[in-house]
């Protein structure tokens, strides 16, 4: 797990290269604090960064930027390859000399032998660049599921990249103007979808693709998409099926040089990970938990009875209210894009960062594969429920447009929304998960100085064919709400933490086996696909209310926090009506005012910097 | 300038009309970069991906029952089209004709029909036969199915022009060796010759050949013992393909590849020797250029569209698709590399005609002046296009 960035094709004067390059480093240097390096071509065009957390290959033979023996070749890379050992395997049965037992060597050699389609043969998270000294070529890569990050911004023939926006923007190469489209989506779904950044004309390397780009042109190819099947199958070949897949998975994501522990909440997810863990034999496991004072939240209890049960080493942080708040600043500077969650990853964390740990195991993805979210069951409700009415489509018109008066709550102006919509699944989908109606989003564009456009909202309309109503659902909450929101979040807070955060459930090899079995079975109320197949999770998990792994926001907000969102809810143009669209503003703005991007510095006209261009920020001072 | 096109579908199925949709559209933004453009498509129940070509306006109607669609679909089209006036309408499908014909009729505005293959080799449909005698421009993407949709609509064969399919050579172009990931997944070696198909395994899809290079397979391999046979697709068709390759004791040389996603094509194309659809129903047959394209020997069938698609067998080998032996002889000679033609074992050669006979330049340079020539109401315009082609 490191930080990597990189400036291609440079069109400044090679000292400025130098100087660029030592800034980008400094900008992820918490993404990765044991090892640093660059690398500067012979022509001073090209220049490489790498800041690394060591995971495999604790010495300085896994030292990046990365070159092959001839020089050609050189490495930048960000993530985790589980199959490396057996990559290296055969390509040592083809000859290949190794120098290190590294996977970012397995990768490079693999790119040098096989070209850009190696990639479909890693199984793990990644974003890597290579550059290709002969060819003046580099050849970006992000994973199947975008469980690391990697942002670009392409101009004029140069190519800038690196894994934090942050560190991109404070090259001085992009110019900081907003982006429209992504700030409409970050309004409409909470988080900004993909491949779109809050900044015009820098993007993410979209999920499952590569970018090759020689002499000031690109290209992006896919290599990976998410595609249900519905194979015929039993009850029992299911449960088979998915406890084989997952026993690999975790298998794989063990593959470390270092301790690895787990974050336990009382959830099925991560309870799953720990006994399958146990079960693997992984003795002298350590698991963390974040408990609170509200019962209503509390998860403490339950995953320190399941870590007994187990017999982990656990280690449970009571969170109170004053204490969250006085992380909130941190948090705040800590935050890349902005997000209407990420405090409770940040927070465990900093927990497993303060035990010593270097890589932890989450359960994230499992209600998105296994139908964990009421969307599972609504969302297609809604769709049929709304074909059925169509044939007196102005009668649902006047029903939605009376359900998004400004009287009613926030939900039901989005039902209202979807009633006016068209009856299908992402347009359900999106009343339900969604924050601002897109009325609501054109009141507030004007306020950060921009347009409204419709890419956004075409983007999140698109869902490849899949066999059933209750398959879309699935799609979209891996490919949007994961993609965009768990997922980046969860890379961001744990690399704040310096932490290697792993998430089996959101494996390419164990999605595509999964995947094959019919949603009747795979999205199965309560997940009983996934608990038939782990009877070793206890019977106090299994007969609990879903909770998820959530804090009290809601209580703070009008609690503790009540001054600092009072004034969020009096400036916006519409009604925030709770809390979580009271959030979404105050991360957007935070985010603003921290980068110095918007209108005449948007944090500026509102009050929030203390200086023009300062990076200090009044709310980040807050507690 | 507003235009509007109809096609059957667009984002939920992944075959030659949804690719020729596709082209249709990407063609008419880069043509007409200001005109807005109204997208109606019959079976879709998504919006497309709008990485790819976007459109002002995209009306998916395929939630609706079968039975209701086709009323609901045509009552939509009428209502967009008074509403919005386009100065000119698309119809990727002919079955659409009629509507069409309606607004032509009421609203004077032209339209443009392209018939594909089979569904416009006879019609029987009065209404159908009638909107297409009356529309502002035809066109088919072979001369094969040109010829035949004039014969089914006694029209001289200049009322309808050729549009032929096109297909994206930065999305399909040779690799430097085997894809590695497939060579792993279907257990093959680099140096094991391999034929493939790429088919919507279906009844009504049979057509396609495949049972035929089944049988012409244990001739194959008494010349090539490890020879191996991959049939992507998926479809009902498949059990009795099982039983078929089991009473041919053709179990370890074939392999059932299933759905091949958008993304492995080009992976699949370079995975092998030879891409072999001896087909007698096809109307033009897309796939043929994406194998040529990776550059990639294609055996193609001689009575249909396909004779188009490897211009006359020039780029490709054409062989009565009802002969086996035949189909085997071919299919010999190129993986053993025996045939007479060395442009089939030429990559770089075999791409670059394709591309000249059907790269995007090509087709846009068509269309538009197809285009033109039915808004300027100009219906013989398609000789002139003809002379254009091939």
């Amino acid at each position: 797990m490191c930080g990597i960035g990189g400036v291609i094709n440079s069109q400044c004067a090679p000292e400025k290269l130098d100087a660029l390059l030592a800034g980008m480093q400094r900008d992820l240097h918490h993404r990765g604090p044991d090892d640093q390096g660059s690398f500067i071509s012979w022509n001073k065009r090209a220049g490489l960064v790498s800041t690394r957390l060591a995971i495999q290959d604790l010495s300085a033979a896994g030292h990046q930027p990365m070159c092959t023996g001839d020089g050609r070749y050189r490495i930048v890379f960000n993530g985790e390859i589980y199959n490396f050992n057996a990559l290296r395997a055969e390509l040592e049965a083809e000859g290949e000399p190794f120098t290190s037992h590294s996977d970012t060597e397995v990768i490079l050699k693999m790119y040098a032998r096989y070209g850009p389609d190696c990639v479909r043969e890693f199984a793990g998270m990644f974003a890597f660049a290579i550059w290709d000294e002969l060819e003046q070529s580099c050849f970006l890569a992000r994973g199947p599921l975008g469980i690391k990050p990697l942002y670009y911004y392409e101009a004029n023939g140069q190519l800038v990249f690196a894994s934090e926006l942050r560190a991109l923007l404070n090259t001085g190469l992009v110019p900081l103007r907003l982006s429209s489209p992504a700030v409409s989506g970050y309004l409409l779904f909470g988080a900004v979808p993909e491949p779109l950044s809050l900044v015009d004309q820098v993007n993410l390397v979209p999920a499952g693709h590569y970018l090759f780009w020689r002499a000031g042109n690109s290209r992006l190819t896919k290599f990976w998409d998410l595609q249900f099947a519905s194979d015929a199958m039993s009850e029992s070949d299911a449960a088979q099926l998915v406890r084989t897949s997952l026993e690999e998975s975790i298998e794989r994501h063990f593959v470390s040089d270092v301790p690895v522990g787990v974050f336990l909440s009382g959830g099925i997810d991560s309870t799953a990970v720990v006994a399958l863990a146990t079960q693997a034999g992984k003795r002298a496991l350590r698991t963390f938990c974040i408990s609170f004072d509200d019962p209503e939240f509390d998860e403490g209890s339950v995953a320190a009875k399941t870590a007994r049960h187990f017999r982990t080493k656990h280690s449970d942080w009571r969170l109170d209210s004053a204490t969250a708040k006085g992380l909130l600043g941190q948090f705040l500077e800590n935050s890349d894009q902005p997000s209407i969650d990420g405090f409770n990853t940040f927070c465990v964390s900093k927990l497993a960062h303060d035990h010593g740990l270097k890589v932890v195991l989450s359960g994230l993805g499992g209600d998105e594969l296994f139908g964990g979210y009421q969307s599972f069951q609504i969302v297609p409700r809604m769709v049929r429920a709304s074909r059925f009415l169509d044939p007196a489509r102005p009668l649902r018109r006047v029903t939605g447009r009376v359900l998004q008066g400004k009287f009613t709550s926030a939900r039901t102006n989005r039902l209202g929304q979807f009633l006016c919509d068209v009856p299908i699944t992402a347009a359900a989908y999106w009343a339900m998960r969604g924050i601002f109606t897109p009325d609501e989003v054109r009141q507030l564009l004007p306020r950060y100085g921009c347009e409204g456009a419709n890419g956004e909202s075409q983007l999140a309309m698109h869902v490849p064919p899949q066999p059933t109503l209750e398959d879309e659902v699935s799609y979209l909450e891996i490919a949007r709400y994961m993609r965009n929101q768990l997922l980046r979040d969860s890379d961001v807070m744990s690399m704040a933490w310096s932490l290697e955060l792993r998430v089996p459930f959101v494996d390419s090899r164990l999605i595509e086996q999964v995947a094959r079995i019919p949603a009747h079975l795979r999205l199965e109320r309560g997940k009983r696909g996934l608990l038939d197949a782990i009877p070793e999770i206890p019977s106090w998990v299994r007969g609990r209310p879903k909770q998820g792994f959530v804090f009290p926001f809601k209580e703070w907000i009008t609690g503790e926090w009540r001054d600092m969102f009072h004034r969020i809810g009096a400036e916006s143009p519409v009604r925030l009506k709770s809390w979580y669209r009271a959030w979404c503003l105050f991360a957007l703005e935070s985010f603003l005012a921290k980068s110095g991007i918007g209108p005449n510095s948007f944090g500026n006209r509102t009050g929030l910097v203390s200086a023009p261009g300062s990076r200090s920020n009044a709310l980040l001072s807050i507690g | 300038m507003r235009i509007h096109v109809w096609v059957p579908e667009y984002t939920s199925a992944v075959g030659g009309i949804q690719t020729f949709s596709r082209f249709i559209i990407r063609g008419l933004r880069d043509i007409f970069p200001k005109a807005k453009l109204d997208v109606f498509s019959k079976n879709d129940t998504s919006f497309p991906d709008p990485s790819g070509d976007p459109t002002d306006s995209f009306t998916p109607l395929g939630w609706w029952s079968r039975r209701l669609r086709t009323p609901v679909f045509a009552a939509e089209l009428a209502r967009r089209a008074i509403r919005d006036r386009p100065d000119i309408i698309i119809t990727t499908h002919v079955n659409f004709a009629p509507a069409a014909h309606s607004m032509q009729m009421l609203l004077g505005i032209p339209f443009l029909a392209i018939g594909h293959g089979i569904e416009v080799w006879e019609i029987p449909n009065k209404y159908i036969y009638r909107a297409l005698r009356a529309a502002g421009g035809l066109a088919a993407v072979s001369r094969f199915t040109r010829n035949r949709m004039a014969a089914a609509l006694h029209l001289s064969q200049e009322r309808i022009s050729l549009l032929p399919n096109t297909f994206d050579p930065d999305q399909f172009y040779p690799d430097v060796r085997k894809p590695r990931f497939l060579l792993k997944r279907y257990g093959l070696r680099a140096d094991q010759p391999v034929i493939l198909t790429i088919a919507r395994l279906a009844s009504a899809e049979r057509y396609k050949g495949y049972d035929q290079v089944l049988r012409a397979l244990p001739r194959v391999r008494e010349r090539l013992p490890n020879v191996r046979y991959i049939l992507g697709g998926r479809g009902p068709d498949r059990p009795r393909i099982e039983s078929l390759i089991k009473k041919l004791d053709l179990a370890k040389s074939v392999t059932l590849a299933g759905y091949v996603a958008e993304h492995e094509l080009r992976g699949h194309y370079n995975l092998c020797d030879v891409f072999a659809m001896p087909s007698k129903g096809e109307g033009f047959g897309i796939v043929f250029l994406e194998a040529l394209g990776c550059g990639k020997p294609v055996l193609a069938g001689n009575k249909d569209g396909s004779v188009d698609a490897v211009l006359n067998g020039e780029i490709g080998v054409l062989i009565d698709p009802d002969s086996v032996t035949e189909i085997a002889e071919a299919l010999i000679q190129i993986l053993a590399r025996e045939h007479k033609r060395q442009l089939l074992f030429d990559p770089q050669a075999l791409r670059n005609r394709t591309i000249d006979a059907y790269g995007y330049k090509r087709f846009v340079t068509l269309l538009q002046q197809l285009v033109q020539a039915v808004l300027s109401h100009e219906k013989k315009a398609a000789k002139a296009i003809e002379q254009a082609v091939i």
